[in-house]
């Protein structure tokens, strides 16, 4: 598989100014960060607020600009002006707040909204936004104003938008933060389903581990740096073995889902289960095994 | 002292053919010092409901008693109910407004007709209950990180010293650490100073941990109104109502179901611990 | 409830009317008020309203909703009909006391309240059955030629479109802010008008903030979906004019002709 983003030794600073605009202090949110994501792949990158996730977000699709280091989508360098639309509508961004990100009064408008602005020819618009509502699921809606739909409903036309534009990837940054469990189920359905069968990668930004469960490789930040990666370059090997260190975890201020905790709740109490069980499922197979 | 809704409804355009109940003829008494978990999906009514509470909305039909006392009645002081019984909004940090953290957080004393001095007391002593350091009270509620402003909003309404405390979702949007110091500081105000707490929430989870009672509203409609373990054994009946039962019930259910001697109707992991341990022990 | 305020009131239904071209119908709105200025004979209103009767019809809208926009001038119209039926000097019919009304003076009056009445339909016809997406594409057609005068078009008809699209957040919001502060103890009904100022910081300060939270939001949204100004933007609905907008176009001119005669025709009715 190929290399669809390419980070090497970033770093970012947040810059603290003053009332008159001067320059107070820096606080560094990336520091040397490196990492490259597979064309296809459903990676989660977690962490607590602060972390460095969404500063990361931001540098993929040249929304903010490394102060040190590179950053290449599709090959193409992030540094560079004359790609800075292409690189956009290659890795798409659908932000935490449904209502601000959208930005016309009729979804299907809204959906048009990128590929207007690339330059589509019409046919093509009305082809790709017919298209995108679909794979979303939300084509009935395709005439109401955005007012009218539920949090869970404004992610998914916001992720059609970005789907309009044809893209590689999509980086969602904390999609599900503000919606009920209905929203939640709806949109992390929609964005599985775009990236089984479209094959668009996507970058999933959450605090939710239970949303990281089907993922293929987690990425855990913390001070600007990966503190776990399942890719394998450091020393845990799949995204399960991730979820087995329960007290690492908690220690980088997340939660594990109530079925892993149950799990290592009960191994620490002396029943010989095995680390980090996520569903129920496996959890009724282990411990049948155990009765026998 | 309780809380006591009666035959309260709420109709939207009463009388026209958009006429729509947001509740419908509920009924019930929070007795003092109990932890309420209020469920149901999004346009349930919860949030109605609540606004009932405090005087903010008042009812098409029925009405509410603070204390035997009926709130909605001719001359009853509203603004000193909301003294007593008090409301933290969804995402409360969007209500912060003054220059520094003590000040906006003295906004609510003041308006209880408070002298200046006894404002202050009150909200130096809400800041430190929500976990908010001495040195961030000068600063600008606008510079603090996401929980710390959920922090200093929710102390805006404490430091009023309510007696019934009610939370619309406080921890939304929120990371793990900050829903945990959320949940935490409601469960030890609950604990330390005997606050009614009414916690509307969307996890489960939640309020199978913190809660003796859980409402569930449905359409508009108080469907159970229990304790979590009679209310999360009709985990059938919630389903249909677009909510759930906590993980833990699931999976005692289909332990039941594959053969284990389980009780169905436990919720937390707490509980699932201690059963799991009985029965695997002998 | 707050949230029911709709900016636009498009009143969704499928008509010609609908389906006219925004131009086309802002033209229209154009030359029907411009003809009830032009006209001010008997005839002429005759006309106007059979031509108004007749759009309405074709535009299959309710005519409860087209006279809803009427409660707002009533106000403008009580007024403007009393003075032309007290102070129009002529020929007495009764007096009311000093007050005298004139035959000259009950006419005028009932001609401008008309006029007035007729405004206000024919442009509530308009933003009935015109979504508020195609009004301001309308306009930004329409006034394209300001370009040239450097007149950033594109910019302002997309602040107006998200100005239609924020408005109802907005007003949603401020509801909510006040319920919170009111749950604090806030007042915002008593008191001399300068608390009643003072009262409304805590209101209009979180607005404020919130309000710049959105803006800074929805700019970074937009960038990241490629938004770089009007140059080299396409649609997804283009304007067209179809046949039915020529058909308007030339009923509009022989409309427009016909009311201007109107005014030298005499009809010795009245």
């Amino acid at each position: 598989m190929s290399k669809l983003i390419q980070a090497a030794h970033l770093f970012y600073d947040y810059l603290i100014r003053d009332e008159n605009d001067n320059v107070m202090a820096t606080e560094p949110a990336l520091s040397d960060f490196s990492l490259e994501i597979e064309q296809g792949s459903f990676v989660c990158l977690l962490g607590h607020n602060g972390s460095g996730k969404s500063t990361f977000a931001k540098l993929i699709n040249a929304m903010n600009l490394p102060k040190e280091g590179t950053v290449l989508v599709a090959g193409m360098d992030t540094r560079n002006e004359d790609s800075l639309l292409d690189i956009r509508m290659k890795a798409g961004m659908v932000f935490q707040n449904p209502d601000n990100q959208i930005i016309s009064n009729v979804v299907e408008e809204d959906v048009a909204f990128g590929p207007e602005n690339i330059g589509i020819p019409t046919d093509e618009i009305l082809r790709r936004v017919d298209e995108a509502l679909h794979k979303v699921g939300m084509n009935a809606y395709r005439l109401k104003s955005p007012n009218q739909l539920s949090g869970g409903q404004k992610q998914r036309v916001a992720i059609a938008g970005i789907v309009a534009m044809r893209p590689e990837c999509i980086i969602l940054d904390e999609p599900t933060a503000m919606l009920d469990p209905t929203g939640r189920r709806d949109v992390l359905e929609a964005v599985h389903e775009l990236n089984k069968k479209e094959g668009i990668t996507i970058i999933l930004i959450t605090h939710y581990m239970e949303e990281a469960v089907d993922a293929d490789r987690i990425v855990v930040m913390e001070h600007g740096k990966i503190a776990k990666d399942s890719s394998g370059r450091l020393m845990d090997d799949t995204p399960r073995e991730i979820f087995s260190r329960v007290e690492d975890l908690k220690r980088l201020q997340l939660t594990v889902p109530v079925i892993t905790e149950l799990g290592h709740e009960l191994k620490q109490a002396g029943i010989p289960l095995p680390d980090g069980i996520l569903t129920r499922d496996e959890f009724v197979q282990e411990l049948k095994k155990l009765r026998k | 002292m309780s809380i006591r809704a009666e035959h309260l409804s709420y109709i939207y355009n009463e009388g026209t053919v958009m006429e729509t109940y947001a509740v419908r003829d509920i009924s019930f008494e929070i007795a003092d010092g109990s932890f309420v978990g209020l469920i149901g999906h999004t346009g349930s009514g919860k949030s109605t409901l609540i606004q009932h509470l405090n005087g903010l909305m008042k009812p098409s039909r029925g009405t509410v008693y603070y204390n035997d006392e009926d709130i909605f009645a001719e001359g009853y002081d509203l603004k000193r109910l909301r003294g007593h019984v008090g409301l933290v909004f969804q995402y409360p940090e969007y209500q912060l407004f003054e220059e520094d953290v003590l000040t906006d957080v003295m906004f609510g004393p003041k308006n209880m007709g408070l002298s200046e001095e006894e404002a202050r007391k009150r909200a130096v002593e809400a800041l430190h209950q929500v976990g908010i350091e001495d040195e961030v009270f000068v600063r600008s509620p606008f510079e603090l990180s996401g929980g710390q402003k959920r922090r200093v909003a929710v102390a805006g309404v404490i430091a009023m010293e309510p007696a019934v405390l009610i939370l619309d979702e406080p921890t939304a949007g929120l990371d793990p650490e900050g829903r945990r110091e959320i949940l935490g500081m409601v469960s030890r105000l609950h604990r330390e100073r005997q606050m009614t707490v009414i916690l509307v929430s969307h996890s489960m989870d939640d309020v199978a941990e913190y809660a003796d009672r859980i409402m569930v509203l449905n359409h508009g409609e108080l469907a159970y109104f229990d304790t979590p373990r009679e209310v999360f054994r009709h985990h059938k009946e919630l389903e249909t109502f677009g909510l759930s039962a906590p993980e833990i019930t699931y999976l005692a259910a289909e332990l039941a179901d594959a053969g284990f001697d389980i009780d169905r109707d436990i919720s937390t992991v707490e509980e699932a611990k201690a059963e799991i341990l009985r029965i695997m022990g002998s | 409830m707050i949230r029911d305020i709709t900016i636009g009131q498009y009143y969704p239904v499928d008509s010609v009317i609908h389906r006219l071209d925004p131009r086309t119908k802002l033209a229209g709105t154009m030359v029907f008020l411009m003809s009830l200025f032009v006209t001010s004979s008997p005839v002429g209103y005759i006309l106007a309203t059979l031509v108004l009767a007749g759009c309405i019809r074709l535009s299959r809208v309710p005519f409860k909703f087209i006279t809803r926009g009427l409660r707002a001038i009533l106000v403008i119209l009580l007024l403007s009909v009393s003075f032309n039926i007290f102070l129009t000097p002529g020929e007495p019919i009764f007096r009311l006391g000093f007050l005298k009304v004139t035959k000259e003076g009950l006419l005028l009056a009932g001609f401008m309240a008309l006029r007035l009445v007729y405004l206000v339909i024919g442009s509530s016809l308009m933003t009935l059955t015109t979504t508020p997406t195609q009004l301001t594409d309308g306009l930004e057609r329409s006034l394209r030629f300001l370009n040239r005068f450097g007149v950033p078009v594109h910019d302002i008809a997309m602040m107006m479109s998200i100005a239609l699209r924020f408005i109802p957040i907005l007003v949603e919001e401020t509801d909510k802010i006040m319920k919170a502060q009111t749950a604090r103890g806030a007042d915002f009904d008593s008191g001399n008008l300068i608390q009643r100022a003072k009262a409304m910081i805590p209101l209009l300060v979180p607005l404020f903030v919130s309000a710049f939270r959105r803006a800074s939001d929805l700019a970074l949204a937009m960038e990241a979906r490629c938004y770089h100004g009007g140059e080299g933007r396409t649609k997804m609905h283009p304007l067209q004019y179809e046949h039915r907008d020529r058909v308007a176009y030339i009923l509009m001119l022989v409309y427009l002709l016909v009311m201007i005669a109107t005014r030298f025709i005499r009809i010795p009715v009245l």
